[in-house]
């Protein structure tokens, strides 16, 4: 139940304190960039297997893995691998939204390599013409996921990204990101 | 009572006469026994205020406060002014001891949030440093969190280092867990290679502190590519600022530094030599390293090796090696490193120094003949290679004899001669300087010859006070001097003008503090100025002429006649101030006419005009009119409010007067007429002046009226520029001088302090909710920016009332902010309220509230203790020990310092290895005290860690991180003053499990209560316990034995309960475990149970679970046809949850499914993009089928083949064009939306063109929209 110290990328705050929202694996958060090959398999893992509620929150806590490994899983996932593709092929227009934010998150870490940053760029960008990204808000997302990666966005995210980056807050259930 | 010594006055900045006042405050100070605080008046003169905290520092016995002067103090470290909270402090500073933990947690708060980042300015940056000083004295650490926050700012670096220096010097005093919680954010900042400066003062810290089981981990860090920023530094200097070096290359040297100082905490100074002998043997190796592999390698052993020499003179620096014997042999070592170091030239500047430094106070620790030898070898390196000037000024120090310092040495020596900065000019000389004195050592009249220096060091200079060599040091290096806390650095701010010293204005100009007395009661007549002396008969006739022709016009109701008196009467009262007409114009301004006229004329003057008139006799004026009811209209109400508001700005002696007045317009003022509302936003400007408390005392009864008229002031904009908003909180200066009229975000502020405040004293709960309601509104607008005031959210979070309302209002999602914000800003005080509120249920609020007091951390520990060891009710208690032990005892092990896999690397454990083995000499003790003294770190911790690690440590142990399970005993973090029965008290350690056990049996208890706090209770600790299997570190968290257990027993229970409202607690209860070992149990239930809604709440977790094995059921339930259709569309749900895609294509299908559940179907074929050529295939005909027009199965098919067609598909185009016939608007938007994937053809232009025609404006416009964005 302890909150973790704000993170040193941004200051965070709570965007839910519900325990129940908050009763979500933590492996992540710094196992990722303790092991992260194990990580990695265990990421997916916990997205084919778990239940959607668990799923969101894996998605969310990638945003602050920073880690290639990660990363590319996630590249994985916004593209449909076959594997994933029941994950972010979500009725509810979720799991996309997530995606795209975990990996501006990752993108705009600093961490990951030039290549992988490409890898992803290139992905988001491809990832317009899916069926499953079809959801209007989630459209707008992805075009200012796009922009953000590529430094063209200035000022306040739309009101779509900002009510995404709320749920996807609470779905990593410690807090949300100062993006300052 | 006489004053020993007048303390250090004498030091202060203070001028000589303000001196000796400020000693006769002193004096008169402690005779009144002023130093009991709560006698002081905070507003006393400022020469007082500086006397009393002068004599803080000196020797003036310390004061205990007393817990009311603790609880003002308290107030007043919340107090929204900076000057009112550092005065707090520092008075809080005097106490010997503070114990309060309210006190003690308003300052950990203060530290946490406020204006972390806001630019700060000196009382600002004081306030802060107090804050940590303070904190750091009595030891509260718990507050590190706080500190933490300042040790990252970036903006002040003298905060930075403070707090740092704070982390340095006390972490091994810090509770274990909040040590287990620092230490990966330290790694954090050091691998993140963000500011320099916060990645330095990490590495400091983690250098001095980090155990040695964290030795894999930062050798993992260093080697495993990938895991830091790729390595692509060049330069071969390793060891200090190498300022070529890449972000890689930097945080590696800085985990190196890490790893030297665990060595050498671990081995003392043995280690030197060894390490010494393989860095030559790595630098002078003949082997050429041809992979990148060995040669990254190779220099990380390098850097290792360096970074573990460097470290050698901090560690002898501030050893006393006079007692050892060992002198002569660290000194070799320690000539050994520096000769290796120099030759192969990893030396920067400032180590040399260092170097040189340490080795000068070696030999001169030496008796005069044992010196000799070195200091020829020595003299033997001096050259001219950079940085030798150092040596050659040891050798100098050394060869006087230590009579002068370095620093004199180099200031008078070298500078002096060539202050042309010659380098190698001055190296000869010192060359020669050195050789002369070697000489007269030698020869036997030494004495003489060393003699004939002195006078020339002797010399008066006045030049080297500009620049010195040797201070010049790089300012990015920190060495570990930086870390001492030198009480003088302060003290020139302290005593400096403006910080200590308030100005005069600072108390009073608190924001609510009154500035008037409260007005006179006026009996009759109005008090009136005297008149000039004049002929009075003369005079009185005049007037009593104009009064009748007054009189007269207004009888003839001829307005402008009314007009045309008035403005001569007017006229004679301003530019004469004569008293007559004034008395002219009051006999006649109860007349509505001459009160509209009046007011209409002066509200057109300008502002210099308006000034001219008597303040006093207007305001008489006004009364007299008010008695006549004078707002009839809109327009006389607003020159009136008008009117009142400039005269109470322009003349603050009146505003007691003016509001008396506004009271009585407003008692007197008919609720019918239109202008009535003015008299009460007349009222309000005046207040916003200040609220004198007969205001309060008096004419509470009008509060809630007024504030119903008020509470849309409390609409704290969120479109207004935050920014502009947020600046406007904070800078009060500037708030007297804001028009009442403009709505700036300023005003905004203050109309929302003033109503919320009043609103407060009134307990008018309508006006509190509204404001909680906008202080969310406000936090939620802001609170992703900087740009947010928290000591103004934390003001009114505190205060009891609004935590009152705020609490109760808990089901509507307007307020769930409101706890978030509690929670979120440490608001202590409410812990209590709410404990009480989770002690009531229902359990989702119970969770949140406990959730937000765990969310609060330690904060919230005294009054959880106070409430599990006082309370009364027992649910409360188990509460609040069941907040307490997720805070105090975490049951988690951070997961960083798990077991690591990776094994500690060999240069790493065969240097432990090497020298554990080396003799265990006399020398043992030196070097216990030598690392204990340089790592302050090492002072306290058990000896425990050392035997385990002088084992040699194979690859196959790695050390075991310690298990904080066991190390943070909850005396750590209980708050002093609440230690006295604790130990026997220490509550309960029952693992979740056993809690959970604990539950299930008092659910089989017989009393309905008991059943149902035991579900509320089982519940919650699903969800907890859930986190802490999941989090245990088991790498398949989904894998848990536990919780096969409790879905097994709860399905147990499942099957024994009969009432509804029990199962549906219990199947929460599985839904909360969210895994699928709930699936079984569910199933079976699914199966069994005739109960609609639980049967409907069952198919919910399943879906939210989106397991595939429990499809059949959900089909089964889907295609029963007795079945209740609503359970039916749960179920269809579910399938969607489920990616059962042939179920619902096929119930899509189902011509004879109900129209609702085919509709579902229909739906989820679009949500899940099923584009079979099946699924297709149905759509299109749907939409195609002329039957089905209109209805809403058709709207399903357009929508979901918007969503799964392919883009090109030229049928699914076809058929959605052909479909528009005869259609109502909305399908035909939804047609025009559907296009929005799909590809432009020519035809798809047509037809939008065509759409573009519609007569509908949504329709045209839709299409118009969609042509806009193709173009």
């Amino acid at each position: 139940m302890i909150t973790l110290f704000p993170s040193p990328a941004a200051m965070a705050r709570p965007a839910s304190v519900n325990p129940a929202a908050r009763a979500v694996p933590r492996s992540l958060q710094f196992g990722a960039c303790v092991n992260a090959g194990t990580t990695a398999n265990v990421f997916q893992d916990m997205l084919i297997n778990n239940s959607w509620a668990e799923r969101y929150h894996a998605i969310a806590s990638a945003g602050r893995a920073n880690t290639n490994e990660i990363a590319e899983v996630l590249v994985k996932l916004l593209s449909g691998d076959n594997e994933l593709m029941r994950v972010i092929n979500d009725p509810s227009n979720k799991a996309q939204k997530f995606t795209l934010l975990s990996l501006v998150e990752n993108f705009k870490s600093g961490k990951l390599s030039e290549e992988m940053k490409k890898k992803i760029l290139e992905a988001v960008e491809k990832s317009k013409g899916k069926k499953y990204m079809r959801d209007k808000s989630t459209q707008e997302i992805l075009d200012w996921a796009i922009r953000e990666m590529k430094g063209e966005h200035h000022g306040d995210p739309p009101s779509a990204v900002s009510e995404a980056q709320r749920e996807y807050e609470q779905a990593r259930g410690s807090g949300s990101a100062r993006h300052a | 009572m006489e004053i020993q010594q007048p303390t250090r006055i004498g030091r202060s900045s203070l001028p000589a006469p303000q001196r000796g006042k400020a000693a006769m405050a002193v004096g008169h100070a402690l005779e009144q026994g002023v130093f009991a605080p709560e006698k002081t008046p905070r507003s006393v003169r400022p020469d007082h205020w500086r006397a009393l905290t002068s004599v803080r520092f000196g020797n003036t016995p310390p004061v205990s406060l007393s817990p009311e002067a603790l609880a003002k103090l308290n107030e007043d470290i919340n107090d929204l002014n900076t000057h009112v909270r550092l005065a707090a402090i520092q008075k809080l500073f005097e106490q010997p001891e503070l114990k309060d933990p309210d006190v003690l947690r308003s300052l950990g708060r203060y530290l946490f949030y406020n204006d972390i980042y806001q630019p700060l300015d000196s009382v600002g940056v004081q306030a802060r440093l107090w804050t940590m000083k303070l904190l750091e004295k009595n030891k509260a650490f718990w507050a590190a969190e706080g500190l933490f926050n300042n040790f990252r700012e970036v903006g002040n670096s003298t905060i930075a280092k403070y707090a740092g220096a704070i982390f340095a010097r006390s972490y091994p005093e810090f509770p274990s867990w909040i040590q287990e919680r620092v230490r990966p954010r330290l790694y954090d900042w050091v691998t993140s290679g963000s500011t320099g400066q916060t990645s330095a003062i990490s590495t400091q810290v983690l250098m001095r502190n980090a155990p040695l089981s964290d030795a894999n981990y930062i050798w993992y860090l260093i080697n495993t590519p990938g895991a830091l920023p790729e390595d692509t530094s060049t330069n071969t200097n390793i060891y200090g600022m190498s300022v070529s070096a890449s972000e890689g290359g930097r945080i590696r040297e800085n985990l190196s530094r890490v790893l030297a100082g665990i060595v050498i905490r671990e081995r003392g100074i043995d280690v030197f030599k060894p390490v010494s002998d393989k860095l030559m043997a790595l630098i002078t190796d003949p082997v050429a390293r041809e992979t990148p592999e060995e040669k990254r390698e190779l220099q990380y052993q390098k850097r290792f090796y360096t970074a573990i020499l460097a470290l050698l003179p901090d560690t002898l620096q501030s050893i006393s090696l006079r007692s050892s014997g060992r002198i002569q042999e660290i000194l070799d070592t320690t000539l050994d490193v520096y000769q290796t170091f120099r030759s192969a030239e990893l030396f920067t500047d400032a180590s040399q120094g260092n170097y040189a430094a340490t080795l000068g106070s070696l030999m001169l620790k030496l008796p005069l003949e044992e010196r000799q030898p070195y200091v020829r070898q020595l003299m033997g390196l001096v050259d001219e290679k950079p940085g030798d000037n150092h040596l050659a000024l040891t050798l100098l120090e050394v060869l006087y004899g230590g009579q002068f310092s370095r620093e004199e040495l180099a200031e008078d020596y070298l500078t002096k001669k060539y202050h042309s900065n010659n380098k190698s000019a001055w190296m000869s000389t010192l060359k020669e300087r050195i050789a002369a004195c070697q000489a007269s050592l030698d020869a036997p009249a030494s004495e003489n010859l060393l003699q004939s220096y002195l006078p020339l060091l002797q010399e008066p200079n006045e030049i080297f006070q500009q620049e010195s060599y040797i201070r010049r040091r790089p300012k990015t290096n920190l060495s570990s001097r930086d870390f001492v806390f030198n009480p003088k650095d302060f003290e020139g701010l302290q005593t400096s003008e403006g910080l200590y010293g308030f100005d005069l204005k600072t108390p009073e100009n608190r924001t609510w503090q009154p500035k008037f007395t409260p007005a006179p009661k006026i009996a009759g007549e109005w008090q009136l100025e005297p008149f000039a002396e004049r002929d009075t008969n003369q005079e009185v006739a005049f007037f009593m002429e104009m009064d009748r022709q007054f009189k007269e016009a207004v009888n003839s109701g001829v307005r402008a006649n009314i007009q045309d008196i008035l403005f001569r009467t007017l006229q004679s009262w301003m530019t004469e101030r004569s008293r007559g007409a004034f008395d002219v114009l009051k006999e006649n301004i109860a007349n509505p006419v001459v009160f509209d006229q009046l007011t209409t004329m002066l509200w057109r003057l300008d502002d210099r005009k308006l000034a001219t008139v008597p303040p006093k006799q207007l305001l008489s004026l006004f009364r007299a009119a008010a008695a006549a009811q004078p707002l009839k209209t809109v327009q006389q109400g607003e020159m009136y409010q008008t009117l009142m508001t400039w005269q109470a700005r322009n003349n603050p002696q009146l505003r007691g007067e003016l509001l008396q007045t506004a009271l009585d317009v407003y008692r007197e003022a008919n609720a019918e007429d239109a202008g009535t509302a003015s008299a009460a936003r007349a009222l309000f400007n005046l207040l916003k002046f200040g609220i004198p408390d007969w205001f309060l005392t008096d004419h509470v009864d009008l509060l809630p009226d007024l504030l119903k008229a008020w509470s849309p002031m409390l609409e704290m904009s969120s479109t207004q520029n935050r920014r502009d908003l947020d600046w406007a909180f904070f800078s009060d200066a500037s708030w007297e001088t804001s028009s009442s009229g403009d709505r700036s975000s300023m005003d905004q502020k203050k109309n929302f302090d003033l109503v919320l405040q009043l609103a407060l004293k009134a307990k008018h709960r309508p006006t509190i909710e509204k404001g909680i309601e906008n202080l969310a509104r406000y936090y939620n607008s802001v609170r992703n920016t900087a740009y947010v005031d928290e000591i103004f959210l934390i003001r009114y979070l505190r205060n009891p009332e609004v935590v009152a309302v705020g609490l109760t209002q808990e089901d509507e999602p307007r307020f769930q902010t409101f706890r978030e914000m509690l929670a979120w800003y440490k608001v202590f005080e409410a812990v209590p309220q709410m404990i009480q509120l989770a002690g009531k249920g229902p359990l989702a609020r119970t969770a949140w509230l406990m959730g937000a007091i765990t969310t609060m951390d330690y904060y919230a520990v005294p009054e959880l203790e106070r409430i599990a060891q006082a309370s009364t009710n027992s649910r409360e208690q188990a509460l609040a020990r069941q907040a307490l032990d997720q805070i105090v005892e975490p049951k988690r092990p951070p997961e960083m310092f798990r077991p690591f896999p990776y094994p500690l690397p060999s240069v790493f454990t065969e240097l432990l290895a090497e020298t554990a083995t080396s003799p265990e000499g006399p020398g043992q003790p030196v070097e216990r005290q030598a690392t204990q003294i340089a790592f302050p770190g090492l002072m306290s911790p058990p000896p425990a860690e050392t035997p385990s690690a002088q084992e040699p440590t194979g690859p196959s142990e790695t050390p075991e991180a310690p298990p904080p399970t066991s190390a943070p005993s909850s005396t750590q973090v209980r708050f002093p003053g609440m230690l006295e029965n604790e130990g026997e008290e220490a509550p309960e350690d029952l693992s979740y499990m056993e809690l959970m056990n604990r539950s299930l049996v008092a659910f089989r208890s017989e009393a309905a209560e008991v059943r149902r706090q035991a579900l509320e209770d089982l519940m919650f600790f699903a969800a907890q316990f859930r986190e802490v299997s999941t989090a245990r570190g088991s790498d398949i968290p989904f894998v848990t034995p536990e919780k096969a257990v409790v879905a097994q027993t709860v399905s147990t229970l499942l099957a024994e309960r009969t009432d509804a409202g029990e199962k549906q607690g219990l199947l929460a209860t599985l839904a909360s475990l969210q895994d699928p070992v709930s699936l079984p149990p569910l199933v079976t239930f699914l199966q069994q149970e005739s109960d609609i809604v639980l049967k409907q709440q069952v198919l919910g977790i399943l879906g939210d679970l989106g397991r595939s094995e429990a499809r059949s059921v959900v089909r089964e339930i889907v295609e029963d046809a007795q079945a209740p259709v609503a359970l039916r569309r749960q179920a269809v749900r579910a399938l969607i949850r489920m990616d059962d895609r042939d179920a619902l294509l096929a119930l899509s299908r189902q011509e004879d499914a109900p129209a609702e559940l085919r509709l579902a179907g229909v739906e989820a074929v679009g949500e899940l993009r099923i584009d079979t050529p099946e699924a297709i295939e149905m759509l299109v005909s749907l939409v195609s089928d002329s039957a089905n027009a209109q209805t809403p199965l058709k709207l399903a098919a357009v929508n979901a083949l918007g969503q799964t067609a392919d883009s090109d598909d030229v049928t699914v185009m076809n058929a959605l064009m052909a479909a528009v016939s005869d259609e109502t608007p909305a399908m035909k938007q939804a047609i025009i939306g559907a296009f929005e994937f799909l590809d432009m053809t020519d035809e798809v232009r047509a037809f939008m063109t065509r759409m573009r025609q519609d007569t509908n404006y949504d329709v045209s416009r839709a299409a118009a929209q969609f042509l806009l964005a193709r173009q």
